[in-house]
Formats: C-alpha cells, sequence, structure tokens
C-alpha cells in the first residue's frame, strides 16, 4: 500500500509515548514474547531481592536435614528418602541440609550479576571497536577483522577451560574467560550495522553541514545501530548464563562455588548429578532454574527483534 | 453507484471488468485503514483506461482487490468486482488462481521482484505456459495456426509436417509430452518477445535479468503479462522508475500493442503526461474514492472536480513556464480518520457548509463524465 | 553577464572497479568525466539528465562530500578542489543540500529542534542553548511550519514537510549556495509545487544561488533560469531554460524534450523516441558519446571528441555540428 504518512493534525498520539504503545503492542501480539518477559523480569526481581527473600542463616550447614524431601505434591517413588521434619521445604534440601529453594534463589543474583557484566563489556568492546571498524574502513577495518577471525576459530568453551586453568579459577578469571570468547560477535554486529547505517542519506547531510567524524559516528549511526545489538544482548544473557554454569558444572570455578558453599545454578547442577537416583530433584530443580532464566532472555530477545524490525516500524 | 439506462451502456461500449462500490479496509494497529470507499467504474473492451491519483488514493489497492492479491491483513468489506458477469471476489482461492493465469494479467513498477532472477527470460516467460495444463490446447492450436501459415508461404518442411501430424493427431485434453509442451511454450514465449519489440529476441531469449536494462526488463514483464492473453491487463506505475527516453519507448510499445491484443488496460500511474499520452478514459481517485471519470480530451480541457481541477494546475508542464506554480494546500488525508462527507473537503476551495456532512454520490453530469461534488 | 560563485572546471570523478582476489582496480566508472559549468551569483542552474548521467555525483562533488578524480572547483574565487577534513568545514558554512529522500535524509531519532540546531552547534552559531532554539523556531516558521513542530520526530511529518524540515536545516548556517539534489521527486504534485514555491520564495528572500538537479524537465523548466543538459559525465548542452526548451541545439536535448510526455491530450503527439539504451559509464565509447544513438553522426563524430562551442549568444554545446532539426541540415561548427 502506497499510503503517505499522516498528516500533522490527525496524527492519532505523538512522540515517545505512540512509539512506545507500538512497541508494547507489538510484544504483547507474540504470546511466547509475553512469557519470555514474565520469566526475564521475575528472574531479575529475585535476583534483586533474593537477599531479602532468603535470610543470611539459609546457608549454614545442617547435616541434620542432609538430602531430604517433605513435599506432598510430588511423590518421587523412591524408598530410600529420607523425610524432612516440617516445615515443608518445597523443592528438599540438598547434600548440606539447606534448604534447595532457597539456595537456588541465592545463586540467581550471582549467575546473572555474572552474566551481565559478560554481556556488558562484550557489547561496549564491541561497540567502540565495531562501529570504528565500520566507520574507518581501510587497514584498522581489516585489522580488527582479522582479530576477531582468530578469536572465532577458537572453539569458545574450550579457550575459556585454558584460560581458568593457566589463570586460576576465581570468578573475575572465569568472567574474563567466557567474555574473551563472546566478545568478537559484537564486534561484527556493530560493525555490520555500521557499514549499511552510514551510506544512509542522513550522514551524508551530516558531513555537508561539516559535522565531525566522532560526532557522526557515536551520535549518529551508533545510536541508530543499536537495535540490533540490545536484541543480541538479550538473547546472550540466556546463553551466557548456560555456558557460565556449564562451566562450573564441569569444575572450572573457585572452590567455594565448586564445592557447592557458595550456591551457583551449575554447582548445584553437578552437587546433585552425584544422587541422580536416590534424590533426584537436586539436579532436576536447580537445571530447571537455569532453563527457566535463558529461556526467558532468549524468548525477550526474539520479542525484541520483532518490535525493533524496521519492516514492522513506519 | 449510478442507475444507467440500457442506451447509456449501449453508447459506452461492453464492460469487461465492472468495479461497484468496492470497499477494503485495512487492519493496522493504529486503526482501520479505510483505504476503499465505494470504488466505482467501469473498464470497456478494448480501452485503456487510466486510474490515477496521488499516493494513497487506493489505486494499487484496487488493482490489487482486482488480482485478489491483497495482503493479509486487508479486508474486502463490501463491493462487486464483475469480470464479464463473474464476481472474482466471490472465487476461492483456486478459481482466483485460474483467473489469475488466464484472464487479469499484472506489470508492475518495479520488474526486478517479479522476475526470478536465476532463470533465463525466455524460460520464464515459456514457464507460465507450462505451469498449468489450461493452456495445452491453446499452444497445438497457435503452433498449429503458425505452421498453416508456413504452409501458405510455401512447402513444408519434412520435420515441419511431421510435427503438424503429431499435433493433429492430438485429441482434444489429451496431454502432451513435458518435452512437447516446452517447445512449443518457448516457441509462443519467443514470439511474444518479438511483439513487445525485444531487440534481437533469439539471444535475449537465454539472457538473465541481470544483463537486462530497466527498459528490457519493463518489456519482458509485459511479455510475460501478455503471453496467456488475458482479458485484463493491469499496468501499475509500469514506467515511474524509466528514464524519460526509456519511458517513451514503452509508452510507444503500448500504444503499437493496442489493436494487436485482446487485454484491455487498466493503467495505474500519477503521471498525468502518460495519462494523456495513451489512455482513452481517465478514473481519478482520491483518498479512496473515485472523484470523477470522463474521456481523455473532456478531462483535461474541463475538469469538474476541485481536485481533479486543482491536480491539473499543479502539474509542471514541460511546454509552458509559470513563475508562481499553483498547489493543492495541505497534504493527502490520513486514511484511518478520513475527513468527514466528502474527504476533500479540508483541502478544496470551493467547499461550502454541506461538504463535511454528506458523501457526494457519483453522478453523471454529462454523457459519459461523472464527477462524485455536492457542487453539481 | 553575472560573476560565477560556482565554476566547475573539466570535473572528473571516476569510481575504481575493484575485482579479483587481490582487489585490484580493473577499471573506472567515470561517472563524471570532464563536466565544465558555471553557476551565477543568484541564479538557479538545473542541471538535467538521465539516471547514471552523473548529475547526482557531479552535486556530490562540487560539495566536495567526494575528492574529485580530476579538474578545478572554484567556489567565490578560490579554488576548493583538493581541501578536505577540516580544511574544508568553513566551506561547509557557506554551501548546503538537499537530498532526493527526506524519509532517509533525516537522523529518524533526532527531534526537528536537534536537527536544525546541530549545525548551529558544529560551526558555533549561537551563543547560547536560548539563542539556538530561538533560530529554530525562526527557521521552522521560514519554511512554512510552526514552532510546535520542533519537539516532534520525523516520523510524524508528511513527506512535503519533511523536506521542508531539510530545508530549513540547509538554511541554518545561512548558507550562499545550495544544491538541491531532487528535491521534490519523491512527492505527490499536489504537493511538489508547494515545495518549489518555497524554494523560490527563499531565493528571493535571502539571494540564495542553487544548483538544481532533477531529472524531471517539466520542474526544471518552472525553476531555473539556466540549465545544463548531462549525458554519460559530460554537460553536453547549456543555455538559457526558454533558449533550450524552445530551440534545443544538442541532438541528445531535442531526443530528450521530445521524450516528455505533455499533460494535455489536446498536445498529444508521436513521442520522438530514442531507441536504445545509455550506454555503460565504464566502456565509453570514442569521440562523441552520444553518437550511436544519434541520428545525425557521421563518421567524424567518432573519431572527435567535439569541444564545447557556443552556437548561438549563451548556448554552448558539445557537438560538432550546428543542426538544423526542421530541415535536418548541419553545418560543422568551428
Amino acid at each position: 500500500m502506497d499510503a503517505e504518512p499522516n498528516s500533522e493534525e490527525q496524527m492519532p498520539k505523538s512522540g515517545a509515548m505512540a512509539d512506545l504503545r507500538y512497541s508494547l503492542h507489538l510484544m504483547s501480539r507474540n504470546k511466547l514474547v509475553l512469557v519470555g518477559s514474565v520469566l526475564a523480569t521475575g528472574s531479575i526481581l529475585v535476583a534483586l531481592l533474593a537477599h531479602v527473600l532468603v535470610p543470611a542463616s539459609a546457608t549454614v550447614d545442617d547435616r541434620a536435614l542432609r538430602i531430604c524431601w517433605n513435599n506432598p505434591l510430588i511423590n518421587w517413588n523412591i524408598p530410600s528418602v529420607n523425610v524432612c521434619p516440617p516445615p515443608v521445604r518445597p523443592l528438599g534440601t540438598d547434600a548440606y541440609g539447606r534448604n534447595l529453594l532457597q539456595m537456588i534463589i541465592l545463586a540467581v543474583p550471582l549467575d546473572l550479576s555474572i552474566a551481565l557484566e559478560i554481556v556488558a563489556s562484550a557489547v561496549v568492546i564491541g561497540i567502540v571497536l565495531g562501529s570504528v571498524a565500520g566507520y574507518a574502513g581501510g587497514i584498522l577495518d581489516e585489522a580488527i577483522l582479522r582479530i576477531t577471525d582468530i578469536f572465532f576459530a577458537v572453539p569458545g568453551i574450550l579457550l575459556a577451560i585454558v584460560l581458568m586453568t593457566v589463570l586460576g579459577r576465581t570468578i573475575p578469571n572465569l568472567t574474563l574467560a567466557v567474555l574473551i570468547s563472546w566478545w568478537p560477535l559484537y564486534v561484527r554486529l556493530i560493525r555490520s550495522q555500521v557499514l549499511s547505517e552510514k551510506e544512509r542519506p542522513y550522514v551524508e547531510a551530516l558531513r555537508a553541514m561539516g559535522a565531525g567524524r566522532m560526532r557522526i559516528l557515536f551520535r549518529h549511526i551508533v545510536p541508530n545501530s543499536i537495535y540490533p545489538l540490545i536484541v543480541q544482548a538479550t538473547l546472550d544473557i540466556g546463553s551466557v548464563i548456560l555456558t557460565v554454569s556449564t562451566l562450573v558444572f564441569l569444575g572450572f570455578a573457585p572452590s567455594t562455588i565448586a564445592t557447592g558453599q557458595t550456591p551457583e545454578l551449575g554447582s548445584l547442577t553437578s552437587q546433585g548429578a552425584q544422587y541422580l537416583f536416590s534424590a533426584p530433584w537436586l539436579i532436576i530443580f536447580p537445571g530447571l532454574a537455569i532453563l527457566i532464566i535463558s529461556l526467558g532472555f532468549n524468548l525477550l530477545g526474539d520479542g525484541l527483534r520483532d518490535v525493533f524490525d524496521p519492516r514492522l516500524r513506519r | 453507484m449510478t442507475v444507467r439506462s440500457e442506451a447509456q451502456k449501449e453508447r459506452e461500449g461492453a464492460a469487461v471488468l465492472e468495479v461497484r462500490d468496492l470497499r477494503v479496509s485495512f487492519h493496522t494497529y493504529l486503526g482501520e485503514v479505510k483505504a476503499l470507499d465505494g470504488v466505482d467504474f467501469d473498464l470497456r473492451r478494448g480501452e485503456v483506461l487510466g486510474l490515477v491519483g496521488e499516493s494513497g488514493c487506493g489505486k494499487t489497492v484496487t488493482a490489487l482487490a482486482i488480482g485478489g492479491l491483497l495482503s493479509d491483513n486487508a479486508r474486502v468489506e463490501g463491493g462487486q468486482v464483475l469480470l464479464e458477469g463473474k464476481d472474482l471476489l466471490k472465487e476461492t482461492k483456486e478459481e482466483l488462481r485460474q483467473t489469475r493465469l488466464r484472464e487479469v494479467s499484472f506489470v508492475f513498477q518495479d520488474p526486478m521482484t517479479f522476475i526470478n532472477p536465476v532463470l533465463s527470460v525466455g524460460s520464464q516467460i515459456a514457464e507460465v505456459l507450462e505451469s498449468d495444463r489450461v493452456f495445452q490446447d491453446e499452444l497445438v492450436e497457435y503452433r498449429l495456426d503458425e505452421l498453416a501459415r508456413e504452409e501458405s508461404k510455401g512447402d513444408l518442411t519434412r520435420a515441419q509436417a511431421e510435427e503438424r501430424q503429431a499435433l493433429e493427431g492430438l485429441g482434444r485434453g489429451k496431454k502432451l509430452s513435458k518435452k512437447v509442451l516446452k517447445r512449443l511454450a518457448e516457441s509462443r514465449a519467443l514470439d511474444y518477445m518479438r511483439t513487445v519489440k525485444l531487440p534481437d529476441p533469439e539471444r535475449v531469449f537465454k539472457m538473465y535479468p541481470f544483463e537486462l536494462s530497466g527498459g528490457m526488463r519493463q518489456r519482458v514483464m509485459i511479455a510475460m503479462a501478455l503471453v496467456r492473453r488475458p482479458k485484463v491487463l493491469l499496468a501499475d506505475e509500469i514506467t515511474t522508475a524509466l528514464d524519460v527516453t526509456v519511458q517513451a519507448q514503452v509508452l510507444k510499445l503500448l500504444a503499437e500493442l493496442r489493436g494487436k491484443i485482446d487485454a484491455s488496460v487498466i493503467l495505474i500511474t500519477h503521471d498525468l503526461g502518460v495519462v494523456s499520452e495513451i489512455c482513452d478514459r481517465v478514473v481519478v481517485m482520491y483518498a479512496g474514492n473515485v472523484v470523477e471519470v470522463a474521456d481523455i480530451d473532456e478531462l483535461f480541457a474541463n475538469p469538474l472536480h476541485p481536485y481533479t481541477q486543482g491536480l491539473l494546475a499543479s502539474i509542471p508542464r514541460p511546454d509552458v513556464h509559470a513563475e508562481e506554480m499553483k498547489s493543492i494546500s495541505g497534504s493527502v488525508p490520513n486514511l484511518i480518520f478520513p475527513p468527514s462527507g466528502c474527504r476533500f473537503h479540508p483541502r478544496c476551495p470551493k467547499r461550502f457548509d454541506r461538504c463535511p456532512g454528506v458523501k457526494p454520490p457519483l453522478v453523471e453530469v454529462k454523457p459519459g463524465h461523472k464527477v462524485a461534488c455536492l457542487l453539481y | 553577464m553575472a560573476e560565477n560563485l560556482l565554476e566547475v572546471q573539466d570535473l572528473r570523478k571516476w569510481f575504481p572497479i575493484k575485482g579479483g582476489l587481490l582487489g585490484r582496480t580493473s577499471g573506472f566508472v567515470k561517472a563524471v568525466d570532464g563536466a565544465t559549468l558555471g553557476v551565477e551569483k543568484g541564479e538557479t542552474l538545473g542541471v538535467v539528465g538521465e539516471s547514471g548521467c552523473g548529475k547526482t555525483t557531479l552535486g556530490r562533488t562540487v560539495l566536495k562530500l567526494t575528492q574529485p578524480t580530476g579538474g578545478r572547483i572554484l567556489f567565490d574565487g578560490r579554488d576548493i578542489t583538493s581541501l578536505r577534513g577540516r580544511k574544508a568545514k568553513p566551506l561547509r558554512r557557506r554551501m548546503q543540500i538537499v537530498f532526493q529522500d527526506p524519509y532517509a535524509s533525516l537522523d529518524p531519532r533526532q527531534t526537528v529542534r536537534s536537527a536544525l540546531t546541530e549545525p548551529m552547534k558544529i560551526h558555533g552559531l549561537a551563543r547560547s542553548r536560548k539563542e539556538a532554539d530561538a533560530k529554530a523556531s525562526e527557521l521552522i516558521s521560514k519554511v512554512g511550519l510552526n514552532p510546535d513542530h520542533l519537539a516532534r520526530y520525523p516520523h510524524e511529518f508528511s513527506g512535503g514537510q519533511r523536506q521542508r524540515i531539510a530545508v530549513a536545516r540547509a538554511l541554518a548556517v545561512s548558507p550562499d549556495f545550495i544544491v538541491l539534489d531532487e528535491p521534490t521527486s519523491s512527492l505527490d504534485v499536489s504537493v511538489q509545487s508547494q515545495i518549489l514555491n518555497l524554494l523560490k520564495a527563499l531565493q528571493r528572500e535571502l539571494g540564495l544561488t542553487y544548483l538544481f538537479i532533477s531529472h524531471n524537465l517539466a520542474v526544471v523548466r518552472q525553476v531555473c533560469q539556466r540549465i545544463a543538459v548531462m549525458y554519460l559525465g559530460r554537460v553536453v548542452e547549456m543555455a538559457e531554460t526558454e533558449a533550450l526548451f524552445e530551440s534545443p541545439k544538442h541532438p541528445y536535448t531535442r531526443a530528450l524534450l521530445s521524450s516528455v510526455p505533455i499533460p494535455d491530450p489536446s498536445r498529444r503527439k508521436a513521442l520522438a523516441v530514442l531507441e536504445g539504451d545509455v550506454p555503460s559509464p565504464v566502456n565509453i565509447p570514442p569521440g562523441c558519446r552520444f553518437r550511436q544513438r544519434c541520428e545525425f553522426a557521421t563518421e567524424r563524430c567518432s573519431e572527435v571528441s567535439p569541444p564545447m562551442k557556443e552556437v548561438r549568444r549563451g548556448q554552448t554545446i558539445e557537438c560538432l555540428y550546428d543542426i538544423d532539426f526542421a530541415t535536418k541540415r548541419k553545418v560543422e561548427l568551428s
């Protein structure tokens, strides 16, 4: 249809508000996205409120309560299961006798913050290197691209494992290890956005106006290239949580985490793996938590992709 | 809708296509876009009818509705599209497919969108004919006619005689082998490539779309549309993307094709120069309404609707210089909240108190000249 | 004759075609290939031609948005051919451009106010934010919109309104010279004349000089005092508007003019049809570039590249002959 955009007096709603409402409308059209945003927002809320919801004393060992179950809603049909004394612990207790639900809640802020740190750093690196590569072109572009190629060529998990082994098993090193295999993607992404954006006539108009390169790049091109980056970052929060917990599961974590003292979703799962048949909740629920969080961010990311799709915009 | 006497119908010539009170709306987030609000016109046999108007006037939507090609968020709210009496809006998907294959063809502004870039030009034109068995009998007859013409010029070669025998031996409706079908289709494709004056057709036949210039691609599109011998050809802004000298070539081709082809043509354009060059009659649309219908000479000499008058006055003419150019104030309205009554009234220099309240009907004020304005 | 504000001499802009594994240059697209023209102070010079004739590249090169391959550009008597980067900045205050597509030439994330005040910031033309805002209000009123519109985003406007905003933005630095690159091509006819009238009024009021690039000959006739016709990267004819339309001298100009349909069926004529397509600007034939499509071409046309000659006062052509199109008689130009 060749409809002309509206003349001003007939515009129903104007500006940012209408834009936001339109975005929400696009998102609400898709049920899965709704589910995604609820899950993602839910996990962020849990992360923020974790230390309010769970008292500090919850992490104290209590061998007396070691691996027991008393939630009447689920019957595991395993004869050897210990029965916890009241009160009810909805997800049973772990090998240290701690309330598993509370441990999962405490693990969420740790996992989420590691993931956010990694993704945020990757985004910043991506914007700086990617936009410079895309806008400047030439040798600089070539050099940055080849460096990303090298990182692309090495499998991420392997690289992380090697780094952790060499540098030591600490949380910052874990973050760094995952980040190193993660940033090149963002450089590529923003570079390709900048490449297409810089050919648009408004950039030419800015040049004709005498605007400097930095102003054009960071005030105009980058803000206009950022949408796909937001989508990718949202999707990646889920994947990074998955990767981090995988690494922890495999044992690449500081000793407090690896032994399960400090609750983390990957380590809770790996602890539970030892009791796969005798106490299956120990692996099922932390695993489910990982699944829900990463699924939530993935669905949200997909939804944002729709919202930011220029074909759906006017 | 206007009531016309039999005598009037007689004088106007038989209509191939009648569009009656067609109403189409699009569902969007911001609201219902009332894109067509009672579009009414006839296409007569053998004529070239111009459908003109600015962006958003509904000319393209009208064409898409005729061809059953509206997008998913469009809804036909009412009206009829009668092709020789049969209502296309009531057809099933399969019937519509057949209609588009055999009776209504399209040519669009940008040929590259509708040409497959990885198939050679000739095989694409031929493919239309091979795609459906309905063309089989026609292809056989076409080839037999061709052979007969050869014979009248002189003796047939042995191969040709054998071919004729084989073709004549086929009963109606009997299936041709794929190979024969392909050969027949390709020979007719080549014929139509000659019809649209593609230079060196044998060579172009084997070329790929990217190797052709814009003007040649548009000729290929026309050949592809005509090769199935449609009753109605819908040409949507076919010269808009072309340079003037190439546009002139295509217009000349269209002029030459008249009389050679059976199709009646609806030429959709915003360019009144193109319209005055080749159309017999003109339908002027504004904001989803037909505002004026008249013969070409009458429309330009005696435009009645204030919009038509404004439009004609605001076209810059290549043959005269005007110090101050006329224009229509304001811009095309948003069809989610179309103006009440006459949709043109907010921009109309001649509006009066009744205009915002009453939707003007399309009335015939002179034989063959209809206008939708309360002034008449 | 008034003095030239802009002079373009033998301007060339070739774009290399990179090919092969090593990205070696395998040829050039000669978008502009020896164009010469002058724009007088206060006039509107039209540059017309078909797609690929180099008119847009000419406009961009003149503004130094791209570096010329050869030739000279003089602006207000100063050679600006090799100015670039920071050195070109003062020039940007004096030369501006309005693009064809008003949907794409405004940053979609920038309000109108920000779009209008940005050039003032870049060139330090306003001492305070308040002054910049006041200037923006003045500009927006000047182009026929009202100051309430300043807080809005481009997508809230119609095509015509966006083009007004683009014009206001160009005026923000108070330039002397504006390149108008197909400024009305993507607008509706009923709106097109509003913009053309606005441009004319602004020119009168502010004493602007325009280089008006267009493929639409009818529009050019309404707004330009003089016209340069381009074909394959060169200016093949240049004349005052009326002279050009009433008696074109170059065979290409004549063919171009007679293929424009006139919106008046009483003047319906058989359109003169120029056969063939424009040759590729990569392999430009030697001699006259137009000769393969020219009905008057002779042997000599393929040998000699015709120099620019004055056939009549103020009318120059790049053709070896002065042709009388009615009698088809040609006289060799000396």
